[in-house]
């Protein structure tokens, strides 16, 4: 088996595909923090006093932060004065620019991307609002969805347009000072998505963000806020890529979710920023809050997220389970290799009764990669007839990666049933053998063995998705499996 | 006085009727057999007498040997010789079947201020009814249930009836799973509890049980109601014709 | 400095004479770095990652005392019910912190056993304790086990040589008699199985009377190459007491170790097995079992490291908790890299018998290779109602229904302990908390 090892090695045929720059102008502040740039970032988005106010309330909690280190992840100090806070391929205010007024290149840059930002050219059944660095360059059928009072627009349009929304639900999930990255994003998101669904309505299309970072030495703090008010439905999906640059670049998201009485939220998430290259250079530390609430009775909350760049990622996509009949769900693939890191998982706070949750991780480690799934499942006192059942698997391919798996398990309430499981184990021999038998490569036979690890939860995908993370997961293998 | 009277029982499983006037009535020393397609509401009837409580019982009565039966708990009807034999029985790690036995065993006599077998004589007794369904020895100090068959969950379930000797056994599907010597086993498990002063129901889909017990009488419970009663000769043409020509009556 | 550190520092300075071992040079110099160790690591707080369910107050804010040791007019009879049958087991007795041998018998120990006082040892012959002094397994957040090196008065002092058979259990009794002044007890053993020998070692800790005291044990075992031991703890002090206590073994390859805990008393009681798998198939079977009832709580911790290829893991631990105790287990299994063909599995499984009764559960795998196969399952809940309906329609009321599904949640790990005296008395120990078990 070593022969095959060391066969599967050698191959380093292809590597990150979206690692391209786009040359155009930029509008960037300089580098650096302080109560100014907060400021000036508030100021260039036009925004009402209100968000002022909470953003320098945030930046003054942040300072007195300090950066976590309880994960199982490792990286040199960051310096938060390196760091470009803004940078927009606009000049001015971005939201008065016109589609037609993009820059052509900018708009190249997206259909190179596979997402096309003209509606004509867009995939059917999917809006995408389209970040580029720290603005919205573009949110396709818009009017198609406001016809069925669906809001579905930029963060900073939200701000300005339906700022009674955005102040009853920003932060109202991931407060400002929640956790150091959330606070730092709090203070500077400069951008991203704002969705809501009104009662009753059945989201006829897919909504979709697609993240970009561009500009060099700048991070990407973006926000979304998603309601989905009463008995109402929507899925969402969210890509993201980055240029290769050999010099780390962090990116700190929010993510918040409310889901009302009887509401359905589901977010999949395909994650391809720059790994880094074999050696470990460059690449994104992707720092993320990600958060749902099943406010409402009987609502439920839905995270899929498929992880396979980064440099680090940190993330816990979780669900507070408050209402009566809630129920959430985090289905997750992370795979890492090379240096990556991942430290990811989830947590289901159940607080009202009869709340289920369901947990389902797949780790996949290779070169010298790193993974850790940790996750909390906390039962509250009042949480009658809760149920939650974990599984979390992890494949190691090679002998110098590591998988982790750290629990936490809370129960107050006797009535509650928690159910865990986890394993960890390699790609078997025989698996290996049988398919190269049929005829398969060596690297076939991996990427189709991890596949099939991965099938519950790659079926959750959307179809596109699906296909794409398929395509990623060989990709994001290839060179280091054995 | 009837063993077991019923009537007029409605009787609802998270508030969707599913029994809707059962009348039935066995007297001493009697065998009836309850048939019916799936659905109809069989299991029911057996857990309702038993005392499960997600049956709502909404209209009716059940008479035990003259005591009102719904108003007993589960236990108490069990201590005054009601007996279930399970269509699933539960496996309960850790509980050895003779451990149970033997408690269930002295609670009743208790009940009946009778005096408790110490546990010497008590394994002899055990020993002697696990012999005659030829049951290997070490099968009394296994985990209820645990990893057993369905065919051996069966044969624990007429283990339980012959040790705690009810006046009333309703044994639910006891015939599902089994091979033809295990049926045997059981017919006769049946049968060696055919006194005057006992009385037996059972619940089975296939005549072929009926065939060995011969029942007094033969029920066809349908739509929640039992729809017609007979003899072995109405069990044979349900095994002819099926369910299909009894829809009109039950509708 | 907090009231308990300071107590042990000024003990080490004013005891240091009296301590055993003064006079040798490596056990002396040994006791001041671990001195100076806990007062650098401070005690354990919440905010350590290993104490995050642990609370520590009490660290802080009771008073503990050293005791003088010893305690005159103890009857044997006293003893009856905390010792395994008499005549049937080997036994040493230790009375606050210090070894009793009119209360101990040892009659018939067959030759290649050496059994005696820590104490005695390293007073005649500190030599033979230099090798086990530094051997423990772990770790960072170990203030407490610090203080327990830096003082340990006494203990028991266990060889076995090559190839000996210890035939009948040999148990080792903890009795701390409950003063006025709570009192902290340090006590250290050591356990050492030659090559291929065989030993059952039972050690219970107990109080007389219903007084706070606090504990602060510390058990050391080391498997020679095919050694077999079976180690059994059983904690069961005072519902006021305090216990923290931890085993270290060191396995050598093809070593069998199974170490069972059974933890029912103290208003606090945390245990902690490390276990090193140190040569090529070694294998541990830990179980454990807290049952917990009042205002109880009781821990378990495991760390498994297989620091060679080739070596196995199998637990079992299992919690019952009632009234408004808390439980805790946490498990590590640890396989560092290079190392090839592991199999380690982890199970644990508790029962909320209230609904003020609180279980934190904690499972973990820290794996960095990919030769491996690793298993956990964790399952919290509450007894089965289908079971419940079942036992009583054959005529258990509902309390005797759910007594029977606690015993029998219980007796899968009860049934392994073997011999039957010895089970027994462990069953008749676990009645006799306030438990309904």
């Amino acid at each position: 088996m070593n022969n095959d090892r060391s066969q599967v090695m050698n191959t380093l045929a292809r590597s990150y595909q979206q690692g391209f720059v786009t040359p155009i102008a930029s509008d960037t502040l300089a580098q650096g923090l302080d109560e100014a740039v907060i400021r000036s970032i508030s100021a260039k988005k036009q925004e009402p006093e209100f968000m002022l106010e909470w953003r320098l309330a945030a930046y003054r909690r942040w300072l007195g932060m300090t950066e976590p280190h309880w994960s199982s992840v490792r990286y040199p100090p960051i310096d938060y004065q390196a760091i470009s806070y803004y940078s927009s391929p606009f000049f001015g205010n971005p939201g008065a620019v016109a589609l037609e007024d993009v820059d052509p290149a900018l708009l190249a840059t997206y259909e190179k991307l596979g997402i096309p930002l003209d509606e004509r050219l867009s995939l059917a059944g999917v809006a995408v609002d389209a970040v580029f660095d720290s603005v919205s360059v573009a949110t396709t059928h818009q009017k198609k969805l406001a016809e069925l009072g669906i809001l579905f627009c930029s963060m900073s349009e939200a701000i300005r347009e339906h700022g009674g929304l955005v102040r009853r639900y920003l932060g109202s999930v991931v407060p400002p000072g929640d956790n150091f990255f959330a606070a730092l994003n709090a203070a500077v998101f400069s951008d991203g998505t704002f969705c809501y669904i009104p009662p009753g309505v059945r989201c006829p299309m897919e909504l979709s963000t697609y993240f970009r970072i561009n500009a060099a030495r700048t991070g990407q703090f973006e926000r979304t806020l998603i309601i989905a008010d009463e008995y109402s439905q929507v899925r969402y999906l969210e890509g993201c890529s980055a240029p290769q640059r050999d010099r780390h670049q962090l990116h700190a998201a929010v993510v918040e979710l409310i889901a009302l009485e009887g509401a359905e939220i589901d977010y999949s998430t395909v994650q391809n920023w720059y790994p880094g290259d074999a050696e470990g250079r460059g690449g994104i530390y992707n720092f993320v809050t990600k958060r749902g609430e099943c406010r409402g009775d009987g609502s439920r909350i839905s995270w899929t997220q498929v992880e396979t760049g980064s440099a680090i990622t940190w993330k816990y996509p979780s669900v507070i389970l408050r209402g009566n009949g809630s129920s959430g769900r985090f289905h997750s693939v992370a795979l890492t290799n090379h240096h990556q890191q991942a430290d990811t998982g989830t947590k289901m706070i159940h607080i009202g009764a009869n709340t289920r949750s369901t947990i389902l991780s797949k780790g996949i480690s290779a070169g010298q990669g790193h993974n850790a799934y940790r996750g909390l499942v906390k039962v509250l006192a009042g949480a009658t007839g809760a149920r939650n059942h974990t599984q979390c698997d992890s494949l190691l391919l090679g002998g110098a990666c590591s998988a982790h798996t750290y629990p936490y398990i809370e129960v107050k309430n006797r009535s509650a049933r928690v159910e865990h499981e986890a394993t960890t184990s390699r790609i078997g021999e025989d698996q290996l053998f049988y398919c190269r038998q049929r005829g398969l490569g060596s690297e076939e036979a991996v990427s189709l063995i991890v596949n099939g690890f991965c099938q519950e939860v790659l079926r959750e995908l959307p179809m596109e998705f699906s296909v794409e993370a398929r395509k990623l997961l060989a990709v994001s293998l290839e060179g280091s499996v054995g | 006085m009837n063993i077991l009277e019923i009537r007029n029982l409605h009787v609802s499983v998270q508030r969707k009727p599913i029994l809707c006037g059962v009348e039935l009535a066995l007297q001493p020393g009697e065998i009836h057999a309850i048939m019916g397609p799936n659905g109809s509401g069989k299991s029911t009837l057996a857990n309702l007498l038993a005392g499960r409580e997600e049956c709502q019982v909404t209209a009716g009565e059940v008479f035990y040997q003259g005591l009102d039966l719904l108003s007993l708990a589960p236990e108490e009807r069990a201590r005054a010789g009601v007996f279930l034999g399970f269509q699933h029985p539960v496996e309960i790690p850790g509980v050895s079947t003779a451990r149970l036995l033997k408690e269930a065993f002295n609670a009743r006599q208790r009940y009946r201020r009778l005096p408790e077998m110490d546990a010497i004589a008590f394994r002899d007794h055990l020993g002697a009814q696990a012999g005659k369904l030829g049951l290997p020895a070490d099968w009394l100090l296994r985990p209820v249930n645990v990893g057993f068959s369905g065919g051996e969950k069966k044969r624990n379930e007429l283990l339980q009836m012959l040790v705690l000797e009810p006046h009333l056994a309703i044994l639910d599907e006891i015939d599902s799973g089994l091979d033809i010597d295990a049926l045997a086993l059981v017919a006769e498990g049946i049968n060696a509890l055919r006194d005057p002063g006992r009385a037996t129901l059972l619940i089975t889909h296939y005549p072929r049980l009926l065939d060995r017990v011969a029942p007094d009488r033969v029920h066809v419970l349908m739509g929640g109601r039992i729809i017609v009663s007979g003899d072995m000769a109405l069990a044979r043409e349900l095994e002819r014709q099926g369910y299909g020509w009894l829809e009109e009556v039950a509708t | 400095m907090n009231a308990l550190l300071q107590v042990c520092q000024q003990q080490l300075l004013a005891a240091d004479a009296q301590l055993p071992g003064h006079d040798a040079l490596s056990i002396r110099r040994f006791r001041q770095e671990a001195m100076q160790r806990a007062l650098q690591t401070g005690l354990p707080t919440q905010q350590m990652e290993h104490w995050k369910y642990t609370p520590t107050r009490w660290l802080t804010e009771s008073a503990y005392a050293f005791h003088a040791g010893g305690c005159v007019g103890l009857d044997p009879e006293d003893l009856k019910a905390l010792l395994v049958a008499r005549g049937q087991v080997h036994h040493l007795v230790f009375v606050n912190g210090l070894l009793s041998l009119p209360l101990s018998g040892l009659d018939g120990l067959p030759a290649g056993v050496q059994v005696e006082s820590m104490a005695r040892l390293a007073r005649e012959s500190p030599e033979a304790l230099e090798p086990w002094l530094g051997s423990d397994v772990t770790g960072a957040d170990q203030g407490l086990a610090a203080l327990n090196q830096a003082l340990w008065p006494d203990g028991a002092f266990v060889r076995l040589a090559s190839g000996v058979q210890l035939s009948q259990p040999l148990q080792l009794l903890f009795l701390t008699t409950s003063f006025r002044e709570p009192i902290v007890t340090l006590p250290w053993s050591v356990v050492i199985l030659g090559e291929g020998a065989r030993a059952q070692v039972i050690e219970s800790y107990a109080t007389l009377g219903q007084g706070d005291h606090f504990t602060n044990a510390r058990t050391t075992l080391v498997l020679g190459q095919g050694a077999q031991l079976d180690h059994l703890l059983l904690l069961a002090e005072s519902d006021r007491a305090h216990h923290v206590g931890s085993v270290q073994a060191t396995q050598l390859g093809a070593s069998r170790l199974a170490a069972r805990v059974f933890a029912v008393g103290g208003a606090l009681t945390r245990h902690e097995l490390h276990v090193a798998l140190a040569g090529a198939e070694a294998e541990c079977h830990p179980d454990g079992l807290f049952v917990a009832g009042g205002r109880q709580h009781l821990e378990l911790h495991s760390w498994i490291h297989h620091l060679h290829s080739h070596t196995r893991s199998q637990q079992w631990f299992k919690g019952v908790l009632d009234g408004e105790a808390r439980g805790v287990f946490n498990g590590v299994v640890r396989v560092p890299q290079g190392v090839r063909e592991i199999q380690a599995r982890q199970q644990t499984d508790n029962l909320l018998l209230s609904d003020r009764a609180e279980i934190a559960a904690k499972p973990q795998l820290e794996i960095h290779s990919d030769a491996v196969q690793c298993h956990h399952g964790a399952t919290v809940g509450s007894l089965d109602a289908e079971a419940i309906f079942y036992l009583r329609s054959r005529g258990l009321d509902e309390e005797c229904a759910r007594k029977l599904l606690v015993q029998g949640f219980i007796d899968v790990l009860l049934q392994r302990v073997q011999p039957a005296v010895v089970r027994e008395w462990i069953a008749r120990r676990l009645n006799s908390g306030e438990v309904a078990s």
